[in-house]
């Protein structure tokens, strides 16, 4: 595996464009941070908790009547499961909560989060299809060098999938960092207004690991994507472009279906489109906002799962079966060699 | 004592026969494929090294299936395709531990092998130069080193004196020379004053079949033909098959 890795530590393009899309989006939220609109009223640092508490305490008292009124073995657990998250809900502390806010729209920017998935891409194709040339026969008649290869190589991935996303929302976060200060590290996430009806009583510290978590499940499903394509098709700008298209294409059906979709009355089709994208494609994960601003579940054999969860479940199971694939097609014999 | 068997081997391109039922055993020594552009032997040798499938026939090694060898078959197999590409960014060093890995040698072995084997092909100097820096003699040998290194009884080599000085072809023959005691050599080249002077066996291929085989004094014997002018014995038989008629 430190071989793979070492093949694309040595190819210094790929390190200088690792460097430049880094660089470019620190550069980039450094500068337009404070131009962004924030996307809703202001509101008093010293009204936030009691505003909180109170929609809490409402979502509670609707939640038990629904829970009286139904007998419903789905709803029941999905009222539990919103007074649970109401009654045990933190604190909101006072103080400056801008870097919180100032995070929250960073993550929106999703086109811009599009530059280090394409990084990904072209890393998963360099290291596939670099070895379809001339090292090919000698790979392959090797030893190891079939589905002990493959292995290597995905490892390989997975590691630098991971360096990719950390490095990426680090960049994020120090540019937030750079114009405001965090007064409590864990201060609860719902200090920002717009994840006031978030499914989870987690801290600021802990949504950072749990978005890095997420954009490092969603790098390895690229990776993978990217990988079943060049072993499909042998060629680097085939599979890259292919790859790039398909998170793109997904990226905008996001965001077209991402307006209006509030309610089902409004806009039917926006409505079910989008949450069937949030349930299924993994493409959401690059900016998990729509899992942390409404708290949407999902009925899994009549049990309450959130919709964030639920698509990581899809976005392994897909990553999964892509690897399979990707393993069986690069263990495969060509029916030709030039 | 080593052996190699194609039984009923065909392999086709769409409309195209590149190889027509070909049978043929060979046995530890060296054994010379000669043949024109087109005539199968890169088909065979990709067949042999299980890189593609035969469309009917199978190979053996030591009477069983290479297919049902798998990654025992590849462990004793060493295989220096044409024009061998290694990997430019790492030296000549680094390309023998990752191949040597990639053949499923141990750290220990890889780094004892490392200096001789660069010492065998006179690439002592370079062992920390980068591959992408080196000559096209040079990687020639370096891409014989990787091939030898698991110490393969089955060895097959695709032009592996193309680039290669006259001193430097000198020593390959003495390699295979050694490795011959007890592997199976299998050789492609087009030039025949190194068949002559090293095969034990030579098969001689022509639009997919098998037309010729036998040792260089058998086919000598055979079609009567001794050293003229200007060419050896050998090369007026080459000519006979694949050329004018003397």
């Amino acid at each position: 595996m430190r071989f793979e890795i070492k093949k694309l530590l040595t190819n210094k393009i790929i390190i200088a464009l690792f460097a430049l899309i880094i660089t470019a989006i620190f550069v980039y939220f450094a500068i337009t941070i404070g131009t962004f609109s924030k996307g809703y009223n202001p509101v008093l640092q010293t009204d936030l908790g009691e505003k909180y508490n109170e929609q809490c305490e409402a979502q509670i008292r609707t939640a038990e009547r629904i829970k009286s009124e139904t007998n419903d073995v789905y709803t029941r657990r999905l009222s539990d499961k919103i007074i649970a998250v109401c009654e045990n809900r933190h604190e909101i502390p006072n103080g400056d909560n801008s870097a919180i806010s100032w995070f929250r729209v960073v993550l929106d920017d999703s086109y811009i989060s599009l530059l280090p998935l394409f990084f990904c891409v072209l890393m998963s194709a360099e290291l596939f299809c670099s070895d379809r040339g001339g090292v090919y026969k000698l790979n392959f008649t090797s030893k190891n060098g079939r589905l002990v290869l493959y292995k290597n190589k995905a490892l390989a991935l997975v590691i630098f999938s991971a360096c990719t996303a950390v490095v990426f929302t680090l960049s994020e976060l120090a540019a937030v960092l750079l114009k405001y200060k965090i007064e409590n590290i864990n201060s609860p996430i719902q200090t920002e207004i717009m994840y006031f009806n978030c499914a989870y009583n987690i801290g600021f510290l802990e949504f950072i690991f749990a978005i890095i978590g997420i954009r490092i499940l969603l790098c390895i499903f690229v990776c993978f994507l990217t990988a079943f394509f060049a072993n499909l098709f042998g060629n680097l700008i085939a599979s890259a472009t292919l790859s790039a298209g398909v998170c793109a294409l997904l990226l905008v059906l996001y965001e077209r279906t991402l307006a209006n979709h509030g309610s089902p009355e409004i806009a039917p089709t926006k409505y079910f489109a989008h949450h069937a994208l949030l349930k299924f494609s993994p493409i959401c994960l690059l900016c998990p906002n729509g899992f942390f601003v409404s708290r949407n579940y999902v009925n899994v054999l009549g049990f309450p799962i959130t919709e964030l969860f639920f698509n990581i479940a899809a976005t392994v199971i897909m990553t999964i079966i892509l690897a399979i694939f990707s393993g069986f097609l690069f263990a495969q014999k060509r029916r030709a060699i030039v | 004592m080593n052996e190699l068997e194609l039984k009923n081997v065909t392999k086709k391109y769409g409309q195209k026969t590149a190889l027509d039922d070909v049978s043929i055993t060979f046995k530890t020594g060296i054994n010379a494929l000669l043949g024109p552009n087109g005539s199968g032997k890169s088909t065979m040798m990709n067949i042999i090294a299980d890189l593609i499938s035969a469309n009917s026939g199978s190979v053996f090694w030591n009477g069983t299936e290479i297919s049902k060898l798998g990654a025992a078959f590849r462990e004793i197999l060493g295989f220096m395709p044409q024009n061998a590409a290694l990997y430019k960014r790492f030296s000549a060093a680094d390309n023998l531990r990752y191949f040597g890995k990639l053949k499923g040698m141990s750290e220990k072995e890889i780094e004892e092998i490392i200096p001789k084997l660069l010492e065998k092909v006179n690439l002592s100097d370079c062992e920390k130069k980068k591959f992408g820096g080196f000559s096209g003699g040079m990687k020639q040998r370096l891409g014989i080193a990787v091939t030898i290194m698991n110490l393969p009884k089955l060895v097959i080599f695709d032009e592996p004196t193309a680039g290669l000085d006259p001193k430097e072809r000198v020593r390959f023959r003495e390699i295979l020379f050694d490795l011959s005691r007890d592997a199976v050599v299998i050789m492609s080249t087009h030039i025949v004053s190194d068949v002559e002077m090293l095969a034990d066996n030579i098969v001689m291929l022509k639009s997919g079949k098998v037309c010729e085989c036998g040792t260089p004094e058998e086919l000598q014997q055979k079609y009567n033909f001794s050293n003229s002018e200007n060419r050896t014995a050998l090369e007026n038989i080459y000519m006979q098959f694949f050329g004018e008629n003397v």
